[in-house]
């Protein structure tokens, strides 16, 4: 019997694809590539030791798993990754804090990464 | 002036007139922050705040005065140790330089402690690649 629920989320993945995303530069030191991201959740930040204040802006990127090639190669996200949108704006991948990684998969079937990024310019 | 904004503003002088391996612009502010998409923490930040006032009568007409003063340390990173490692130097040589140091404001103070911790706050260096350390300078006056 067919996975009914990961034929599903194969279809909705290519649907948030084709009706929800927009072209990014997904980059690392010289590499980059051109990809389609979705925009996750944002969040506003503030981190606060000592009483100094970071105000910084988290942003969740949807990327397929299958897009995500440098240099040849497909890559998992990595710390310091960075994300240029079709506005301009430069995000650059951290995890949003202890525990939680870089990035986790989206979905049930690891076909889309859940990136984690704060805007830096 | 309180006293303590006399010693937080001989700090920044003594900061900004030092010689460091790398450039620094010291500032004294209350509440020190910084947004990352502006680009605040591209350069070395670093925020002079008073941070404790103890007084204690030593006679009945004179009181020795304890001041604490923070001065926080920050700067972007990529999070590589060759990058961290020159800012660690950095809060260390602050944190000897003010030690035993005396400042010159209206009475005499003598720095007569400080401290270097923490070293780097993990927090800020994972969730934005910033680098933050913190150097406490003790000082003393008697008035």
């Amino acid at each position: 019997m067919a996975d009914l629920i990961n034929t599903a989320c194969a279809w909705l993945g290519t649907q948030r694809k084709a009706h929800a995303s927009s072209t990014v530069t997904y980059s690392r030191g010289s590499m980059s590539v051109s990809v389609l991201a979705t925009k996750g959740k944002t969040l506003g930040e503030m981190s606060t030791e000592n009483d100094m204040v970071i105000v910084a802006s988290i942003q969740d990127w949807l990327i397929d798993a299958a897009d995500l090639v440098l240099g040849g190669s497909a890559v998992e996200p990595s710390d310091g990754d960075r994300v240029t949108d079709s506005d301009g704006v430069l995000w650059e991948v951290h995890s949003p804090g202890d525990p939680e990684p870089v990035w986790k998969w989206a979905d049930s079937f690891r076909r889309t990464y859940r990136i984690h990024a704060v805007e830096v310019g | 002036m309180a006293i303590v904004v006399d010693v937080a503003d001989a700090i920044v002088d003594l900061l900004n007139s030092g010689t460091w391996d790398q450039a620094i612009v010291a500032e004294r502010t209350y509440l020190p922050r910084g947004t990352l998409k502006d680009g605040d923490f591209e350069s070395v930040k670093v925020s002079v705040v008073p941070r404790n006032y103890e007084p204690d009568m030593i006679t009945r007409s004179m009181a020795d005065e304890d001041v604490w003063v923070d001065i926080g340390v920050q700067k972007k990173t990529d999070g590589d140790v060759a990058q961290i490692d020159p800012l660690v130097s950095l809060c260390e040589s602050i944190a000897t330089y003010m030690r035993g140091r005396n400042i010159g404001t209206v009475n005499p103070v003598s720095c007569y402690e400080s401290q270097y911790s923490p070293i780097f706050v993990p927090d800020h260096l994972e969730k934005f690649g910033i680098f933050t350390g913190l150097v406490t300078v003790k000082c003393r006056t008697v008035r």
